[in-house]
């Protein structure tokens, strides 16, 4: 009879995870808080073995046992709403805009005078306001505007004017729903995000990283807790045909089997991030990639970005048994590679600059992620923009291939826009209010 | 019959999997008992597991001019799985 054996089945699990208090909380089992979809999930736990000598024989004798490590690795699906997360725990920090609360957070201004009737609008890097958003200061006004964002045009002016960003024209160039402006606009107006129902949050590079606990549901087999996790590394990878893919790779103290109740489960109701679904454009070097009509860019075909921790594992100490007593932090690394299309050889330029000596000068690149659902109607929507200050190209590879469009791939590594900085990534998200991770 | 309102503080929407019902953050539902319990299960010391979902009675729901949430929206415990839709 069918089912009358029951198989447990990966499809009905659970993985629910709980912030843990930072200090002593660290390893103290928090209930989870918000459940990720996922396709993969590698729980392993390893236990050291101390061998023996020799006992008169030339067999081995039963070792002694040693530390006892957990980790695993999670591909998991990049839902709108659960995975800017992710993004939080790996980075290890989240950070309201310090204007966020009333929501005047574009930090640009219009170049140049808006007619009545235009259909678009230039905007330029105020450089500093209010003193207080350091880390926005240098990064391009269309790090700020991302296509699907609701701003106001002069506000605070004479005629402030809501306006929803459908698409980019070029560099800091945005055409607007409605399709022109009602009113004139002196230069030096500010713009300014309006949603209230969304807020930006920067996930950044921070220490020490959030600890975590995870509540792994299997049905009809063994129920886990894990505890005293943080994350290791991250990778996120896009390209056609799919959705934003990320590996996680963990670090737990610990994995305790666990008879009680579950946690009651609420899952995503929303879609990953999708490739064919993205109607804005990457910046690369102070290009625009694939950018349609006058001046295209080189098309963004693919990109992935290593997020590496470098996590000192096995750390035990006398005192704590077999178990690690923590996950000591070291030098982060942060790498990719990204593919691009030969509409121009703009980046190759970037990259042979160096050529015949001297440094080779470091360019940015933003790659913003645009979600399909809007906190509501004629709002903005879910929103992540991977910015990376400076990044050192450091191999690039032509693929002549007779059946394919030419295709230039470019191996990176990033840096802090500034010695000490500690900014080399970071994701700026648009989430629901008061959404703190 | 109970009215079970879901207060997260991270995600604006969620299903509720074990009885396949769709909440909206600060959204009243009216759910059958058996529904409503095992949202609000406890552990063996009798603490509520998922503290994001909260029983609210019809005063909470309709005090007049200050309400702390909104009136119930769907249908009286119907099912409303979705497939992953936007």
């Amino acid at each position: 009879m069918p089912g009358a054996a029951t198989v447990p089945q990966g499809e009905l699990e659970t993985y629910g995870v709980g912030k843990e208090g930072s200090g002593s909380g660290y390893g103290t089992f928090v209930a989870p808080s918000i459940w990720h979809c996922f396709n993969k999930h590698d729980p392993r736990i390893t236990t050291d073995m101390i061998t023996r000598a020799p006992r008169t024989s030339l067999a081995d004798p039963y070792p002694g046992t040693g530390g006892r490590s957990v980790t695993a690795t999670l591909d998991v699906e990049t839902d709108q709403d659960t995975f800017p997360m992710w993004l939080a725990y790996a980075l290890g920090g989240q950070a309201l805009h310090p204007l966020a609360m009333t929501h005047v957070i574009v930090n640009v201004k219009t170049m140049g005078m808006i007619m009545m009737g235009d259909s678009q609008f230039t905007v330029q890097n105020v450089g500093t306001y209010g003193g207080s958003n350091a880390w926005l200061n240098n990064v391009s006004p269309m790090a700020n505007i991302i296509v699907g964002m609701t701003v106001t045009v002069d506000v605070g002016g004479m005629n402030p004017e809501p306006v929803l960003i459908t698409g980019i024209l070029g560099p800091n160039q945005f055409s607007i729903a409605p399709a022109t402006f009602a009113h004139a606009h002196s230069g030096g107006s500010s713009v300014q995000r309006t949603s209230t129902n969304g807020v930006l949050n920067a996930m950044n590079l921070a220490t020490p990283l959030p600890s975590f606990s995870v509540e792994v549901g299997r049905p009809s087999s063994v129920n886990t807790h894990y505890v005293g996790g943080a994350v290791d590394q991250m990778t996120l990878s896009m390209a056609a045909k799919a959705g934003l893919t990320s590996k996680i790779s963990m670090v737990f103290q610990d994995a305790v089997t666990y008879g009680g109740s579950l946690t009651t489960p609420v899952l995503s109701s929303l879609n990953p991030y999708i490739f064919e679904q993205q109607f804005t454009y990457a910046v690369m070097g102070g290009e625009v990639l694939g950018l349609a009509g006058g001046s295209p860019g080189a098309s963004l075909l693919n990109f992935n970005i290593t997020i590496n921790n470098n996590l000192l594992k096995g750390y035990y100490t006398f005192g704590t048994g077999n178990r690690i007593r923590s996950l000591p932090e070291q030098l982060r690394k942060i790498s990719g590679s990204i593919t691009l299309g030969f509409e121009t050889n703009a980046q190759l330029t970037n990259f042979d600059v160096a050529r015949l000596g001297g440094d080779l000068p470091p360019i940015s690149l933003g790659i913003p992620l645009v979600g399909t659902k809007a906190f509501a109607a004629m709002d903005d929507v879910y929103q992540i923009y991977l910015w990376m200050p400076k990044i050192f190209l450091s191999t690039m590879n032509i693929a002549d291939d007779t059946t394919k469009p030419l295709q230039q791939s470019f191996t990176f590594t990033c840096a802090e826009s500034a010695p000490g900085n500690n900014d080399q990534f970071a994701a700026l998200c648009i989430i629901g209010a008061n959404a703190a991770f | 019959m109970k009215t079970i309102v879901w207060d997260s503080p991270l995600l604006l929407e969620g299903v509720a999997v074990e009885i396949g019902v769709t909440f909206q953050r600060g959204v009243p539902q009216v759910l059958s008992d058996e529904a409503a319990e095992i949202l609000l299960r406890k552990d063996h010391n009798g603490n509520q597991l998922n503290k994001d979902f909260k029983e609210v009675t019809d005063s909470e729901v309709q005090v007049p001019g200050g309400l702390k949430f909104d009136k119930p929206q769907a249908p009286p415990n119907q099912p409303q799985k979705e497939g992953g839709a936007n």
